[in-house]
């Protein structure tokens, strides 16, 4: 069989395109290197669209839709494509059953000694920054700088990690090209929520843990997010993901259940609290959201009574109205109506109100 | 190389998987991603172990083998992720197994209970994909599907058809063609090992397809079932595909012994039956069959086996299609057989009924000859005695197959007038060349085959103009569709949907009076009723009427056999008559049928034959080695929309002037190019079934 070598210059996130963009300032150097790398056949492959190429002999360049980001950070995937198959992974990166053929990066052709990383969120400096392969999430902070107060730091596929305050100066070794900053007005359960759905929605199907598992991380994460939390689904999930983790074909499984598991590990009692106080500390969750009419403001007028459909408003004219937590849906008729500014939406922190309307102070 | 499963020494080949190893020595490991004839990709983990040294549970079809190995099938760990990867598959699936056509057949069904586990844990939700019945021969529900893949790697790597992926869609991801186009449009083969190989009920055949009567073979392969040899079609149309004549022609002769006949002039029901109809037209199985007999090869006769003499003595009466098939099997099972002949040449209707440009000579001498090569005795112009008679003389036993050569005569006005021929006898003379005269204008009266042969006969022998009157209108009528375009193009005159009210002139005939038909059909009694349009009258001025409406058995009365309906030979399901040792086979059994019938009845009242005589009745041969089909397919460009071809004819003007074939034989370019639109639905029945964990 012949010795087959597969550069990659494909994005595993197409916000973060580190690959496609070294490719590109580096060109000439790029396939030097490749050209010179034992091999008998040699592939090179980007994401479709944009290039002019001078293709040397001896190189294949396979321009590929981009897809399906995470398992083209898969080997065997790679190899498909190259067979002219759709990028579905058969065994992790260190399974080592991919023949006689080798993938490279295009980092690791260029021999970088800085990892290029993209940082997004909530950072001061959004885009691309270069940092060293090992480095402590206290530099990566100092560099990016944070809007606002700082939470966690999410590294992204494969990696699948947060780090927050307490874990800020062990060091990390940076194999990921993407990296988010949450600052207080972040919830780590809506964050979880929208990472899942992403891999939910690149996951290739082929594997149970891989597909039906981030399913059910999805399903449980989302009656969590409405409300419809119970504590024993917290443990089911990190049951889920330590077989996730272990059994999932490739590293997307992977890297969503150690994302889920550390999102745990650091955030437990923020995510717990969705449950066990049916509260949304940083004010994300949209079912947590409660009204309020602030008794100082309130005039007592009747229009707020008047707009709701839910008849969750209690009281009559020149007393203070008061909203029935239970029958109030959240519809926020009511914020438009008030003439006063007296209703307010409340996150963790609730405005203290009377129980049953009383009559107006003014 | 040794190793340990379950703490059972097992002996296993190098690069074998552990999960093939257990299973190939009875040792059940549950799977469902897994296949036998597909590469393990280790989805489903249903076939996690634990092996020592190994910190987790491992997929078993993903790990080769090791001296020494120790593997735990049942471990605390495997069986935590296998019963968890259950689990969350059953979470997505359909919960109501009852309402599902696989119910009772499906490996997931089976395996679940297996594991006697349930979704109860997990986050309920079936995926819903409304069922697509739009494809033919096809029908996807995926709503079943548990994307286990077996059916994109069956499609893709199997049979290298490249048509199913998974695709990514909004709802998820799902089975299907790149783009949602139709099977066909993405090039499709219609092979059916999708829906082999598939573990649910997520693709099955299209209902029509699902006759519950019929065995699964017989259902995944119709052609072959639909011939009533059973002639391996699909086997050798890969032949042709080819190339190999000799070897297509081995595959038919073991199972009849007139190849080129059939391929001349067979009703070919098989491709009424071909699952290709539903994607158009069938394949024309029937010039196939003669184009790759037309070598003339005797390659067969190498594998060809003839037992030693028993001498029992068997008498056949009729040399037609029955009775040489039953002759020749006789033969070859070691008994003298003789075969009597009224005729002057062996045929039976082959020869006189067919006319020879449809059927010539030298094809039915040829096929004769390789009959009468495995020691058949043939006595022709001779009248047998009586079957009783023939057994007083020392024959074991007899064998009826005199067919049906008396041709029927119409109660009509004017039947009796000098002019008017039987069907029968017109084309047994015209065959003899010994007719004379037959004058300027013929009307031929009757709607089937027989009419047109003797019409176009008619105009072979130098008639001006030849009419056909029938009772059916031209869809209704039972001749074949080409069989009447072929006649139109030669310049017959049809006159279908009428009805012949009589025959007129005085002592000759002179013309045939017609009127139209307005309605025709069979009553409850299964009578006919015939409503005609008043005023439509007609005569035809014509020199000769032939009647062509039906033939029966001559003299069967003569046989001293019990008969049915008037002239037929009644014999029971095992082709006995009611005398011991005489049996009936053929035309003067059934009535006029298909010559290829008639092969089949030939078959099988040698079998019976053959264990009245002592022998086993066993009459198969394998006149080729069996080889397995390649299971690769390739793609084919718009293999969906192949055209059928048809061999060319020679010119309606031309033609109608001799007694030369009509229709030429493939090409051999044109044959492997048609033979290339078989289906080979067969390849199916070579997919293997897993076993389930009751059958270990």
């Amino acid at each position: 069989m012949m010795d087959t070598i597969i550069c990659n210059a494909m994005p595993v996130y197409h916000e973060a395109p580190v690959s496609p963009m070294l490719l590109k300032d580096n060109t000439e150097k790029v396939m030097e290197a490749l050209l010179k790398e034992p091999a008998d056949v040699r592939y090179l492959i980007v994401p479709e669209g944009g290039w002019e190429w001078d293709k040397p002999e001896g190189l294949t360049v396979i321009e590929t839709r981009h897809k399906s980001g995470f398992t083209y950070g898969n080997n065997s995937a790679l190899i498909k494509v190259t067979e002219g198959e759709k990028p579905i992974p058969l065994c992790r990166n260190d399974g080592g059953i991919c023949g006689e053929s080798r993938v490279i990066t295009v980092e690791e052709l260029l021999n970088a000694e800085k990892k290029k990383v993209y940082v997004g969120g909530k950072a001061e400096k959004k885009g691309f920054l270069d940092f060293d392969r090992n480095i402590t999430p206290r530099d990566i902070l100092a560099a990016a700088g944070v809007k606002g107060i700082f939470k966690a730091m999410y590294f992204g596929h494969p990696m699948g990690v947060f780090i927050n305050e307490t874990t800020m100066d062990q060091p990390i070794e940076l194999t990921t090209d993407y990296i988010e900053i949450l600052n207080e007005t972040d919830c780590m359960l809506d964050f979880l929520l929208k990472t899942a759905d992403r891999y939910e929605k690149e996951a290739c199907g082929r594997c149970v843990f891989g597909y039906e598992g981030v399913f059910q991380i999805r399903m449980l994460l989302t009656d969590m997010t409405l409300k419809k939390g119970k504590m024993s689904d917290v443990d089911l999930m990190l049951e889920l993901c330590h077989e996730m983790k272990q059994q999932s074909l490739c590293e997307s499984g992977f890297s969503i259940a150690n994302t889920v598991k550390s999102a745990l590990d650091c955030f437990k009692s923020e995510i717990e609290e969705h449950i066990t106080k049916k509260s949304c500390k940083a004010g994300v969750c949209q079912k947590f959201l409660t009204f309020h009419i602030l008794p100082d403001l309130c005039t007592g007028c009747m229009e707020c009574l008047d707009v709701c459909e839910d008849d969750a408003i209690l009281g009559k004219k020149k007393f203070i109205h008061v909203i029935d937590q239970n029958e109030c849906s959240g519809c926020g008729a009511c914020i438009e109506a008030c003439e006063e500014n007296a209703i307010i939406r409340a996150r963790a922190d609730k405005p203290k109100c009377p129980k049953k309307p009383v009559p107006c102070k003014h | 190389m040794w190793l340990t499963i379950n703490d059972k020494q097992i002996e296993a080949n190098e690069g074998m998987s552990i999960l093939n190893a257990a299973l190939g020595a009875g040792i059940y490991i549950p799977h469902l991603c897994g296949h036998p004839d597909l590469e393990a990709v280790g989805g489903c983990r249903l076939c996690s172990v634990e092996i020592d040294g190994m910190e987790e549970a491992v997929p078993s079809c993903m790990i080769k083998v090791q001296e020494g190995m120790k593997v735990t099938v049942h471990g605390p760990k495997a069986e935590r992720t296998r019963k968890t990867a259950m689990e969350l598959i059953l979470a997505t699936h359909p919960a109501d197994c009852t309402g599902c056509p696989k119910y009772g057949k499906c490996e997931l069904q089976s395996m679940y209970q297996y594991l006697g586990v349930g979704p109860e844990r997990w986050k309920k939700k079936s995926r819903t994909v409304p069922t697509d019945d739009s494809n033919p021969l096809i029908r996807h529900l995926f709503t079943r599907c548990v994307r286990c893949g077996r059916c994109v790697r069956a499609c893709r790597e199997l049979r290298g058809v490249k048509v199913l992926d998974f695709q990514r869609t909004q709802e998820g991801v799902r089975i299907g063609t790149g783009g949602n186009i139709s099977l066909k449009e993405a090039g499709c083969k219609f092979c059916g090992a999708c829906i082999e190989v598939c573990p649910t009920g997520s693709i099955m055949d299209a209902l029509g397809q699902i006759n519950e009567e019929a065995s699964y073979g017989e259902r995944v392969v119709p052609c072959k079932a639909a011939c009533p040899a059973h002639t391996d079609i699909p086997r050798y149309l890969r032949y042709i595909k080819e190339g190999e004549y000799e070897k297509a022609t081995a595959v038919i002769r073991e199972k009849l012994p007139f190849p080129e006949a059939l391929g001349c002039i067979c009703n070919h029901v098989c491709e009424t039956a071909c699952k290709r109809n539903e994607l158009g037209e069938p394949l024309s199985i029937c010039k196939l069959k003669r184009a790759a007999a037309s070598v003339h090869s005797d390659d067969w006769k190498k594998n060809r086996k003839i037992a030693d003499s028993t001498g029992k003595k068997v008498a056949v009466i009729g040399a037609g299609p029955a009775g040489l098939t039953a002759a020749y099997y006789l033969a070859k099972k070691g008994h003298e057989v003789t075969v009597f002949e009224i005729n002057e040449k062996a045929g039976g209707q082959c020869r006189y009924g067919i006319p020879s440009y449809r059927l010539p000579d030298e094809v039915m001498d040829r096929e004769i000859d390789d009959i009468l090569e495995v020691g058949v005795q043939l006595k022709v112009n001779t009248t047998a005695e009586a079957p009783e008679v023939l057994l007083k003389q020392g024959y074991d036993t007899v064998l009826i197959a005199t067919g049906t050569h008396k041709g029927t005569l119409l109660p009509l006005e004017g039947n009796k007038l000098s002019g008017v021929i039987l069907n029968t006898d017109f084309l047994k003379n015209a065959r003899r060349n010994q007719i004379r005269n037959l004058g300027k204008k013929v009307m031929v009266l009757g709607g089937g085959n027989v009419a047109y042969d003797c019409a176009r006969t008619a105009l072979r022998l130098g008639a001006e103009e030849v009419h056909i009157a029938c009772l059916e209108s031209r869809d209704k009528m039972t001749a074949a569709a080409e069989e009447i375009q072929e006649g139109c193009d030669e310049g017959v005159i049809l006159h279908s949907g009428h009805s012949f009210l009589r025959i007129t002139g005085d002592t000759k005939v002179q013309g045939v009076e017609l009127q139209k038909v307005e309605k025709f059909y069979f009553d409850e009694n299964r009578k006919a009723v015939i409503e005609l349009v008043e005023g439509s009258r007609e005569i035809i001025p014509v020199d000769h009427v032939i009647f062509a409406v039906g033939q029966a058995p001559d003299e069967t009365e003569k046989l001293g056999v019990e008969l049915n309906h008037g002239f037929y030979v009644k014999v029971n399901s095992s082709f006995a008559t009611n005398l011991p040792g005489v049996y009936g086979a053929g035309d003067v059994v059934t009535g006029t049928r298909s010559v290829i019938e008639a092969i089949a009845a030939g078959r099988q009242s040698a079998v019976e034959m053959d264990r009245y005589l002592g022998g086993d009745g066993d009459i198969s041969e394998e006149l080729l080695e069996k080889e397995t089909a390649d299971p690769f397919l390739g793609r084919t460009k718009d293999f969906g929309n192949l055209e059928r071809l048809s061999p060319p004819l020679l010119d309606p003007q031309e033609r109608k002037n001799s007694f030369d074939a009509v229709e030429q034989t493939f090409t051999c370019e044109e044959a492997k190019c048609e033979a290339r639109r078989c289906l080979q639905c067969d390849l199916r029945l070579n997919v293997t079934n897993p076993k389930l964990w009751n059958e270990y």
